[in-house]
């Protein structure tokens, strides 16, 4: 049964497969990823299709999308007494200086050589230091035996293990095969950009070079490789007075 | 291989290139990868391994959503292990298509709520008590009872019901073939789901006339008014950014700060169903300010054709001359030339070479009886109505800044093209009409009809049926008795028209597939006094809704997982497949399934007759009608999308704006010569002299208030109850999805102005009872600034189990029907489309 089986990725169409195709890639990529906040619109598609993916267990986001507001989907009033809300986006940033590989007694979180800040499932004793060290809040932890609310071995991965600390991995499996991560491919604003840093002529370097983008939590010095675009400036209408 | 390849393969790890390379499967790799324990920084070198999949079928996400977005379901021992986007249209502005929800269906096809097996009720109905049946005593029960009723009352009384044949032609349109067959009948969707805009009808004898979604991005100017798009149109509202990345401006007009407001360079906050008065401010400005294009108004519209003063009705030919034939009896405008009345032409739109025809001025004419009657050109009924509704006497009304009106009215007029877009949140009102004519009007005035990247486009309801289907829902000759579901609910109507084929017994069946009728419905408790009279409620469906608790008979449905059928959608024109990916879960059965064994057992001749059919050729019945199928095969679909016979961009009235054809072109699938009486001048119709709209003083784009005012008088109900469609669900589909309720909760919130909750001493996550004469719910208050003052928002869909008490927010939305909607009769076309915002209430801390 197994052997008739073929990657998930082998299996799409010719046209599905080039739409989720990464476009440039270097010798030696350094995988990264903007958001564009003007462009997202809070669906939590990434979230939900990382859930999916990844086989992420109830109660747990490896992604998740923030509110820049009052709550979900409600707007803070802003200094001129007008709503405004954004939304971000957040999963691992995945640092080139990343606290949480820093503290982890076991190494079990590491950096691969194409810049991605991963866990070692195997290798993790689930002290959490990485949990508190990260100031993202992106790692999430496997108290008990995770529930799904499907049969099992629904995802594209296999689910890790209890007592684990777990996160985003960009879909490091999924870059094997030349493919974006799930988010990238499932954001229908077309929010999310993803590419190799090292690529002058991928569609991210552009981006980033055009968009002024910012990091989050800048002042952390951790530098993570995911920038957000700041939305378009208004143009409003101007009331006129006759 | 290149040198970058093999200095990647002298990495001491498994790289992307080392594995296609090398052949090896991602399980492989796995399993030869270096031994782990040791705490180096070797110890993560191994990669991760995608688990394979058994296969990946390409499918189609079409709930009540328009969405029509392509799937791929990942197969694992015949479970869908995931769904993703297909990203595979060959107009790849459209990929990908699909949102969390679609993305979460899996968790639907699984759900602990799935129904798994024929049940049959045992308790008092709503009991929730059944006992598990086989199919084939569910389906002896179902059609014996049936006979009965058939046999006694008359096969009239059995209504069918299901929801927007779109988003799935061969399953929704096997219902109406059974209809046909055994002379049951069937109901509506698109009216009584309150989208059919009636605007459309009278002003351009339409259903409806919406761009493709993608011409959105063409525009210069968006006026996205009573919609919301970032949060029930998901896979759409990325065009909206397009458009803005070209320069285009963004204007949202909404009652309340939506997800679409956020984005937008200027939000205006009018008040709760006075869109009618924005609109026709937005008129009065345009025509005062000299930005209408007069011309486009004499050639393509109704503006010219001369109206007698002695009766407000149309001049016509045989007014003047003797011996006119009846489809000859042309209409008239003034030649400022000639100083005479002189008839345009019915086959071509434009006026005759020559003709300097008046839009304003009144005129002497000598009828044939040699009386002499005044006649004014409709236009100036237009202009004069719009001189009572400018900015200022509008600002009471709407609760915008006379200046901001002005403002938006010049910036839209000279914007070119423009566009608006319109939705359920202007058209939910009893009066969504008047709304609808007004708006038309000023895309008509700034000639923004038939041009990409203009248009007036009203998106709500996957109404459109965009083959030619009548080979496979009519039954040889036989057609389907249509009755709006709206005198289903609520009994016949007053000025109900006489074409509707009302049962003369009334109803005692209700056979109810994919719509979870009794929560999502108007005015429900209305509704449940007629299922109190049913001798037979047999719901269809994959979900134990609180709808099918309430049957006698419960079907287990499959999804469209499960099954093949048809799709397509107004938003994009693409064709598209659902292809199952998987077998049915449990007893499950589709609805083509499930009416065959019906037939079977009632009328074995017309079983034989035209039952013999299976998906496949239901498809390629529908495929050979041609026209927007023309050369379509099944096996192209097979493939992926295919792109129907359209214009691209796919824009409505080309014909018209082009070609000078008269209005209306054909709403699919109805004759044109059906239609053709909604605008009888052939033209875009501001003025329309048909009785009834005379009678209530309606000739021309008016505003009236909200009509549950006299229900629910505001003195006792003041605030107005917004119940728009929430993002996390569509319609109620979803309610029980627990990704959707691990994001947004199982609890429903009312959003309350804090002036509003001050007022009557409710704080922020209180219980709160919403109430007015026709029901009441118990709900928890989230009090917002996002909220307008005078009103609160409960979005629509939630399920009964996310209230405190109450059938869910329908208890209090109004079943009303328009008399003007019942001037015609053409089932989804002209027909009551009702006003589930048009709602009075009030609320109080439980």
């Amino acid at each position: 049964m197994a052997d008739e089986r073929i990657s998930p990725v082998e299996a799409l169409s010719d046209a599905s497969r080039a739409y989720g195709a990464i476009d440039a890639r270097s010798e030696q990529p350094r995988w990264g990823m903007a958001v564009d906040l003007e462009r997202c619109i809070g669906c939590w598609s990434c979230a939900v299709i990382c859930k999916s993916e990844n086989a992420v267990p109830l109660g747990m986001w490896w992604n998740r999308i923030l509110t820049e507001g009052d709550a979900l989907d409600m707007p803070a009033t802003d200094e001129h007494g007008r709503p405004d809300m954004h939304w971000v986006p957040l999963a691992c940033q995945h640092c080139d200086d990343a606290p949480c590989e820093k503290v982890c007694p076991t190494s079990a979180t590491w950096t691969n050589d194409e810049g991605l800040v991963l866990v070692n499932q195997d290798a993790c004793i689930g002290c959490r230091y990485c949990m508190a060290a990260c100031p993202y809040g992106v790692r999430v932890f496997n108290w008990g035996d995770p529930e799904f609310p499907v049969p099992d071995d629904t995802g594209m991965v296999a689910t890790r293990p209890v007592g684990s600390v777990e996160k985003c991995t960009m879909c490091v499996h999924r870059l094997e095969e030349d493919q974006v991560p799930s988010c990238v491919w499932s954001c229908p604003a077309q929010a999310r950009i993803f590419g190799d840093l090292n690529a002058p002529d991928s569609h991210l370097v552009e981006l980033l070079e055009a968009r002024n983008p910012r990091i989050l939590l800048e002042e952390k010095g951790t530098h993570p490789k995911v920038s957000y675009l700041e939305p378009r400036r208004r143009r409003p209408i101007e009331e006129v007075t006759e | 291989m290149t040198d970058t390849d093999i200095e990647r393969d002298d990495q001491p790890r498994f790289s992307r290139r080392s594995l296609l390379v090398g052949g090896a499967t991602a399980g492989a790799a796995g399993a030869t990868s270096v031994a782990i324990g040791a705490a180096t920084r070797e110890v993560g070198a191994e990669p991760v391994p995608s688990i394979p999949v058994d296969r990946v079928v390409r499918t189609t996400c079409s709930p009540n959503c328009t969405g029509s977005c392509g799937q791929l379901a990942f197969v694992r021992d015949g479970k869908v292990v995931k769904i993703q986007q297909a990203a595979d249209y060959p107009d790849e502005v459209y990929s990908p298509r699909g949102c969390m929800k679609g993305l979460s269906y899996h968790l639907q096809i699984y759900n602990k709520d799935r129904v798994l097996a024929p049940l049959i009720r045992t308790g008092e109905r709503g009991s929730g008590e059944f006992r598990e049946a086989s199919w084939e005593e569910a389906l002896d029960l179902i059609a014996e009872q049936m006979q009965a009723i058939g046999e006694q009352h008359g096969w009239d009384s059995i209504h069918v019901f299901g929801q927007v044949p779109g988003s799935g032609y061969v399953h929704k349109g096997a219902a109406y073939r059974a209809a046909a067959t055994l002379g049951m009948t069937h109901g509506t969707s698109f009216d009584l789901n309150g989208d059919l805009p009636m605007g459309m009808p009278i002003t351009f004898g339409v259903q409806n006339a919406e761009h493709e979604a993608k011409d959105w991005a063409n525009s210069r100017f968006l006026l996205v008014i009573g919609s919301n798009p970032l949060e029930t149109r998901i896979p759409d509202a990325h065009f909206l950014f397009d458009a803005a990345e070209r320069g285009a401006q963004l204007v949202v007009v909404d009652p309340t700060f939506s997800a679409t407001a956020s984005k937008a360079d200027t939000w205006l906050q009018i008040r709760p169903g006075t869109d009618a008065a924005f609109a026709l401010a937005m008129a009065q400005v345009i025509v005062s300010d000299g930005l209408a294009d007069l011309d486009f108004m004499r050639a393509y519209t109704d503006a010219p054709l001369l109206v007698r003063s002695d009766s407000g009705k149309r001049l016509r030919e045989a007014d003047l001359v003797d011996g006119v034939a009846e489809d000859a009896n042309r209409f008239l405008v003034w030649d400022r030339a000639a100083g005479a009345a002189t008839p345009v032409p019915l086959d071509r739109l434009g006026v005759p070479d020559g003709v300097d025809a008046a839009l304003e001025g009144s005129f002497d004419v000598t009828l044939v009886d040699g009386a002499t009657v005044s006649v004014v050109p409709g236009f100036a009924h237009v202009v004069a109505e719009l001189e009572q509704w400018t900015p200022e006497s509008t600002e009471s009304i709407t609760g915008l800044r006379p200046g901001m009106v002005r403002a938006v009215a010049r910036a839209y007029a000279t914007a070119s093209p423009a566009a608006i877009l319109m939705g359920g949140g202007t058209n939910h009102w009893y009066h969504g009409d008047l709304q609808g004519r007004a708006l038309a009007l000023c895309a008509t005035l700034t000639g923004n009809v038939g041009r990409s990247g203009g248009g007036f486009s009203v998106y709500v309801g996957q109404y459109k049926v965009r083959v030619k289907w009548g080979p496979w829902v009519n039954a040889g000759e036989d057609k389907a008795k249509i009755v709006a579901s709206i005198y289903f609910l609520r009994g016949a109507t007053p000025d109900m028209h006489e074409k509707v084929p009302f049962p003369a017994a009334g109803y005692k069946g209700l056979i109810c597939t994919f719509a979870n009728m009794f929560v999502q419905a108007p005015d429900v408790n209305t509704l449940y006094r007629t299922l109190d009279e049913l001798d037979l409620i047999v719901v269809v469906d994959p979900q134990m809704t609180d709808t099918a608790k309430y049957a006698d008979v419960v079907l287990p449905a499959t999804t469209w997982y499960e099954k093949l059928d048809l799709t397509a959608t107004p938003v994009h024109p693409f064709l598209q497949l659902q292809q199952p990916a998987i077998d049915p879960v449990g007893e499950s059965r589709s609805e083509l399934d499930m009416w065959k064994e019906l037939i079977r057992r009632i009328d074995p001749a017309k079983f034989e007759q035209f039952w013999q059919v299976d998906e496949v050729d239901a498809i390629r019945m529908m495929l050979a009608e041609g026209g927007p199928t023309e050369g379509i095969t099944y096996e192209q679909l097979q493939a992926g999308p295919v792109r129907l016979n359209v214009p691209d961009p796919d824009i409505p009235f080309l014909a018209q704006i082009n070609d000078f054809e008269p209005f209306p072109p054909q709403s699919l699938p109805v004759p044109v010569e059906t239609t053709r009486a909604f605008v009888p001048t052939g033209r875009i119709e501001f003025y329309k002299d048909a009785d009834q709209f005379l009678a209530v003083g309606e000739q021309v784009p008016t505003y009236k208030p909200p009509y549950d005012d006299e229900a629910n008088p505001p003195d006792q109900y003041p605030l107005r109850l917004l119940t728009p469609h929430s993002k996390w669900r569509i319609h109620s589909s979803y309610g029980n999805n627990p990704w959707m309720e691990e994001i947004h909760g199982d609890k429903a919130p009312v959003l309350i102005h804090p002036d509003d909750a001050d007022a009557r001493g409710i704080a922020d996550g209180d219980l709160i009872e919403v109430a007015n004469t026709r029901g009441r719910v118990e709900a928890w208050a989230h009090i917002t600034d996002a909220a307008q003052p005078g009103s609160v928002t409960l979005h629509e869909g939630w399920w009964p189990k996310s209230f405190r008490a109450g059938k869910g927010v329908n208890e209090l939305t109004s079943s009303a029907v328009n008399p003007i909607h019942e001037v015609h009769y053409v089932p989804n076309m002209w027909a009551p489309s009702t006003g589930w915002k048009d709602c009075n209430c009030e609320v109080r801390k439980v």
